[in-house]
């Protein structure tokens, strides 16, 4: 008699362990199918957000004088030009201040005095940040089209970098490069 | 004359094993008194085993109850372990004289312990009657909770969505216009400029057409600028 009372306890027990799994799983293939109904059709790709940058391009002609000289518009990399390698020099001049927009993936070919360079935007990380990463790719020609140099640049948004180069008559010719969002 | 009887005679003669035609004839008064004797005595021996019979008889009938409400105090108290029945073989224990022993005498022990603590009043010996029953539901919550678990939808990945920020609830004053930050208390604006860290400039790769490639920093109140500097091979006057 106890027995029996015994082994209905138990199930009863089992019963209800099994109700509450079944309410588990069916609580969970409730919300899977409301899921489903809710969450928008899956696109086949996210839709791309345009970047432009605006790029500024000075060139520098460097030079030794008997009156070194710095000109005006290169009074924010003055302090710059003043140490080495740039102090081989005592005259800097603009010769080219270009400001071009740059879209990603769109390679930008510029102009110079001597030569040309061209910039490609590969990739903006952080680009709702404060300070934006750029990663762009540099080519750098000559005056007779004769591919100087190619590189890879991570620079923040904002910030310039330049590119020297020595060339004959102990003349030399620097590529400041900036970009900003 | 017959000759005398010897006490093995007597005694087959009263089992009734001797013929009465061989001996109850010719019993002498001596003899006839040691077979009273023998009468007695039997009658005696006989009464003794009735009564001890009888006492056996009520001994089993009391030791089938003793059983049973061993067995029933068992189930309410044992978890899985079933208490060993002792039964005692009296008559081997006349022969040997030595007891027979509980099959498992230390599940025995544990059993009459959980039984001494079930059998008393109060919740602790309401818990300890129906232990089996809180093990059962705490089996059963665990494996609800396991599967709970397990079933449970990742918020980040079932949503898709980044946490959003709420509002603060109450009342939203309006928004003036922007006054740059003085320092003191006073009317010019504070020349503090917000600090912003900068990621030094990386070159990933450079390659340069006939000559070498530096790259270099230039640090100074500003801070440092990346400076990749071509020395080519040809140059003259270097």
């Amino acid at each position: 008699m106890n027995n029996s009372k015994h082994l209905m306890k138990h199930t009863l027990a089992l019963i209800s362990f099994c109700a509450l799994a079944a309410t588990a799983a069916h609580a969970e293939a409730g919300a899977k199918d409301k899921g489903a109904k809710a969450a928008p059709a899956p696109t086949t790709e996210p839709a791309k957000v345009e970047i432009k940058t605006d790029c500024e391009f000075v060139e520098i002609a460097a030079t030794t004088t008997q009156s070194p000289k710095i000109d005006v518009e290169l009074a924010s990399m003055e302090k710059k030009l003043k140490k080495p390698p740039f102090s081989s020099w005592n005259t800097f001049k603009q010769l080219t201040r270009v400001s071009r927009p740059l879209v990603q993936l769109k390679s930008e070919a510029v102009k110079l005095t001597t030569g040309s360079v061209s910039v490609l935007l590969r990739e903006v990380t952080g680009a709702s940040s404060k300070r934006a990463r750029l990663a762009l790719s540099v080519t750098m020609d000559d005056a007779d089209g004769k591919r100087v140099m190619d590189t890879k640049v991570n620079v923040d948004a904002g910030e310039f970098f330049l590119i020297g180069r020595s060339l004959a008559n102990n003349e030399g010719h620097v590529l400041a490069l900036s970009c900003k969002l | 004359m017959a000759a005398r009887k010897t006490d093995i005679e007597l005694m087959e003669l009263h089992d009734g094993e001797a013929s009465a035609a061989s001996g109850a004839a010719d019993v002498t008064s001596s003899e006839g008194a040691k077979l009273s004797g023998l009468q007695h005595l039997s009658e005696v021996v006989r009464g003794h085993l009735e009564m001890r019979a009888e006492e056996t008889a009520d001994f089993g009938a009391d030791m089938w109850s003793k059983i049973e409400a061993r067995l029933d105090g068992a189930d309410a108290v044992r978890g899985s372990s079933r208490t060993a029945i002792v039964v005692e073989d009296r008559s081997a224990l006349a022969a040997d004289g030595k007891r027979n022993r509980d099959l498992d005498p230390g599940t025995s022990a544990s059993a009459s312990r959980s039984w001494d603590v079930a059998s008393k009043p109060g919740v602790w010996g309401w818990m300890a009657r129906h232990r089996a029953h809180f093990v059962t539901g705490l089996v059963s919550a665990g494996m609800v909770a396991a599967v709970a678990l397990w079933l449970r939808p990742d918020p980040i990945q079932s949503s898709g969505n980044a946490p959003v920020a709420v509002a603060p609830v109450g009342p939203v004053s309006p928004v003036g216009p922007v006054v740059p930050p003085t320092l003191n208390g006073s009317a010019t604006p504070s020349p503090m400029i917000p600090v912003v860290f900068k990621t030094p400039t990386e070159v990933e790769a450079l390659d340069v057409t006939d000559g070498s490639g530096t790259v270099m920093t230039i640090a100074d109140d500003d801070g440092e600028t990346a400076v990749i500097w071509i020395s080519p091979k040809d140059v003259e006057g270097l």
